[in-house]
């Protein structure tokens, strides 16, 4: 019952680091505009779909492999591995568009409703309204013969659909010793976490901006009596919040799984939900707290349910987004706050009492 | 060219179906202000009575008149018992067809009944966003539990169940399921009319306006959420039924990526409820209405011309997949033109019926022998 190798381990850390990127920025956009915001995943994909035709464009108009093309329209998995800047420039300009995105559904959708007066609900729906003319415009710019030219057929294993998408497996780097294959992004990924977290929690401790981040969340009204303004603030803060989703989709570009084609009849995508969780089981108000909470649901999906395996059977991995979902319904049931709510130690005190017990 | 009648039905279904999802999403969001973000779920189990439990009824009576088929083979050998069903069976046996139309209703009403009870539970201790987000995670646990389960789906997720088709007997089955959604959802329709201008319909209203005042009224408001959650739950998997019966909606086949999909049966009747009008049982049928035709007529059917038209081979757009998208294009902007134009809805809430003062007291008057 070998369901943990090292392999697989490292798939669970790179699924939880991406929960964990993805969750910060639902945490920072609900924090500053009380909204879940159902939109947030499509701004990384927005961002993925722009960075991915940014590489592409890039080894096309400098020629960096002739060859390149003809490995699009075969479809064959054959190693490339372009210039690192090509990669930073995709890079930056993914961390560029989510944010504008992301900046864009603050002024046009989401501020004006608030002058309007509208509840918690209205703007609930006004993100899936937004969401739905994102996913138009993604569908309608993969329609673009430009764009069209560029992409790789992938064929799907259900239903041998073949679709064109602008994933790029075969870019990643690879690093294998022995058996064990690690691919590029699963390092990146755990980078970009770290980097959000750091980068965060300076920018939140260290700098002016930061602290009036703080002060316009904690207390608008008297954050504009101290000559803040908010309405500014918390257009950065969702900059922000969109700029690390745009990293999110930059890693979905050399991700298997997560970027499928946006499609009429398969909208949703799977990632969504878990974000949510994360972000709720952390603690929907606190920033560490999201990204402890969406890297738990990570690896509650893919570390801890493959792990149970040996006892239900293979077929358990399926359902693995039924224990978060679990782990949601139970945070909302019982510390609504989330884990981050949690006075630890106290509960160390208690739980160290009656760990003797039992 | 598409044929007028079967645009028609086409229409119909679509209008009709909507009509009762977002009628039933109603009661509990619109009337009582329970933000349920699982509506999905509940429909589902409308589409899973029609798919597994009927078509085993239908089996098991069929067993001993139609050779091949078996109560095992409707999980086994979907496709072929099911159409030995509707091929062999239903065409000469109406009255076991009605009857079982009759039981997937009875089922449907009181499986949804029972599933919104369930969900209900944790209502009664969250509040707004908080709430949505856990009906949202519970219907998504749902579907996922549903999609691998082989007994209750089949062992294709993305396939299916074919379901039976219940009005095999009438010669075109389609116009028949079609003005049975059509009658579902006028029945539907004036019940929730009757709702809304009964006491419990204002019962409802007074718990989303104002809970404090309702309790001090003495009204346990636990209660009429739970109520509420029970009636909209159980309508929404009627809902389900008369998807799943109908070709022009589920095709032919349940699959729980279909009926438990939450873009179609959650986000798409909030939508029409918003732009409807939240409480207001004649708005959603407006806003169904008109999305319906809206959306069937020009877009899906018309998607490559209207595309055309709007230039999309100009830009060197592929015009279809262009008017797949404008689906979605259009319910996003009319959502958020709706809630930042008239965020009352197209018809907003009708003030309720109550008794006419005027009149009663003029009786009473009359009554008394007092002149005015």
């Amino acid at each position: 019952m070998a369901a943990i190798d090292i392999q697989s381990t490292f798939q669970a850390l790179y699924y939880a680091s991406l929960l964990s990127i993805l969750s910060v920025g639902i945490t920072l956009s609900y924090m500053t505009t009380k909204v879940f915001n159902f939109a947030h995943v499509r701004f990384a994909m927005v961002a993925s779909y722009v960075a991915a035709t940014i590489i592409l464009l890039l080894a096309k108009a400098f020629n960096i492999h002739g060859d390149f093309a003809w490995h699009n329209m075969a479809g064959m998995q054959v190693r490339i591995p372009l210039p690192w800047w090509v990669y930073a420039v995709a890079l930056i300009s993914a961390f560029i568009v989510g944010g504008l995105v992301a900046v864009i559904q603050y002024y046009l959708v989401l501020r004006p409703l608030q002058k309007r007066g509208a509840g918690s609900m209205a703007l609930m729906i006004s993100t899936l309204g937004f969401d739905f003319i994102l996913i138009a415009i993604l569908f309608i710019y993969m329609t673009l013969p430009q764009i069209r030219r560029l992409t790789v057929k992938t064929v799907s294993l259900v239903g041998r659909v073949a679709f064109d998408s602008l994933r790029m497996d075969s870019l990643d780097i690879v690093i294998s010793s022995g058996s064990v294959t690690i691919r590029g992004a699963v390092i990146l990924a755990m980078i970009f976490a770290l980097a959000t977290i750091i980068g965060l929690y300076l920018l939140l401790t260290r700098t002016k901006l930061g602290v009036m981040m703080r002060s316009s969340i904690e207390n608008p009204n008297l954050a504009l009596v101290l000559g803040i303004n908010v309405d500014r603030v918390f257009a950065i803060t969702w900059f922000i919040a969109g700029a690390i989703a745009g990293l999110a989709g930059y890693l979905f570009i050399f991700a298997t799984v997560y970027l499928t084609p946006v499609s009429p009849t398969t909208p949703s995508d799977q990632i969504i939900v878990s974000v949510f969780a994360g972000s709720i089981v952390g603690g929907i108000n606190s920033v560490p707290g999201s990204i402890g909470g969406g890297f738990l649901i990570g690896l509650i999906e893919k570390f801890f349910v493959p792990l149970l395996s040996p006892v239900f059977g293979p077929g358990i991995v399926k359902y693995d987004k039924v224990f978060s979902m679990l782990a949601v319904a139970l945070t909302l049931l019982f510390i609504p706050e989330g884990l981050a709510s949690v006075n630890w130690k106290r509960v160390f005190r208690l739980g160290g009492a009656k760990g003797k017990e039992s | 060219m598409v044929n007028a009648i079967v645009l028609t039905e086409q229409i119909l279904s679509f209008i009709g179906v909507y009509t009762i999802v977002t009628l039933a999403l109603n009661i509990k969001a619109g009337h009582t202000g329970i933000p349920d973000f699982g509506h999905a779920m509940f429909f589902g189990i409308g589409g899973i009575v029609v798919g597994n439990f009927v078509a085993h009824l239908a089996a098991a009576l069929a067993s001993h008149v139609v050779p091949g088929v078996t109560v095992h083979g409707v999980l086994a050998q979907n496709t072929e018992t099911l159409n030995l069903l509707n091929t062999k069976y239903f065409p000469t046996h109406p009255g076991v067809a009605i009857g079982l139309l009759i039981f997937a209703i009875v089922v449907a009403l009181v499986l949804g009944g029972i599933v919104g009870w369930l969900a209900s539970l944790p209502a009664l201790r969250l509040r707004g966003e908080y709430l949505a987000i856990l009906l949202l995670a519970t219907a998504e646990a749902v579907r996922i539990f549903v999609t691998y389960t082989k007994q209750i789906m089949g062992s294709t997720p993305t396939v299916g169940l074919a379901t039976p088709d219940l009005f095999a007997w009438a010669g075109n089955s389609a116009a028949a399921a079609t003005i049975f959604t059509v009658i579902m959802a006028i029945i539907v329709y004036w019940v929730f009319e009757r709702i809304h201008h009964s006491p419990a319909g204002r019962l409802f209203r007074a718990v989303r306006d104002d809970e404090d005042a309702a309790k001090a009224l003495g009204r346990d408001v636990v209660v009429v959420r739970r109520d509420a959650m029970i009636i909209g739950s159980a309508v929404a998997a009627l809902g389900g039924v008369v998807y799943a019966l109908n070709p022009f909606l589920g095709g032919g086949a349940v699959a729980a990526v279909s009926i438990f999909n939450r873009v179609f049966w959650t986000f798409w009747p909030w939508a029409l409820m918003i732009l409807g009008g939240m409480a207001s049982n004649r708005g959603v049928v407006a806003a169904t209405a008109l999305v319906g035709i809206l959306l069937i007529w020009p877009i899906r059917v018309y998607k490559v011309q209207l595309a055309k038209a709007l230039g999309a081979s100009l830009l060197g757009l592929d015009p279809n997949s262009f008017g797949n998208a404008l689906e979605y294009l259009l319910l996003g902007i009319l959502i958020i033109l709706a809630l930042a134009l008239k965020p009352e809805g197209i018809i907003p809430e009708p003030p309720s019926k109550t008794l006419d003062f005027r009149k009663k007291a003029e009786k009473i008057l009359k009554e008394e022998k007092i002149e005015l």
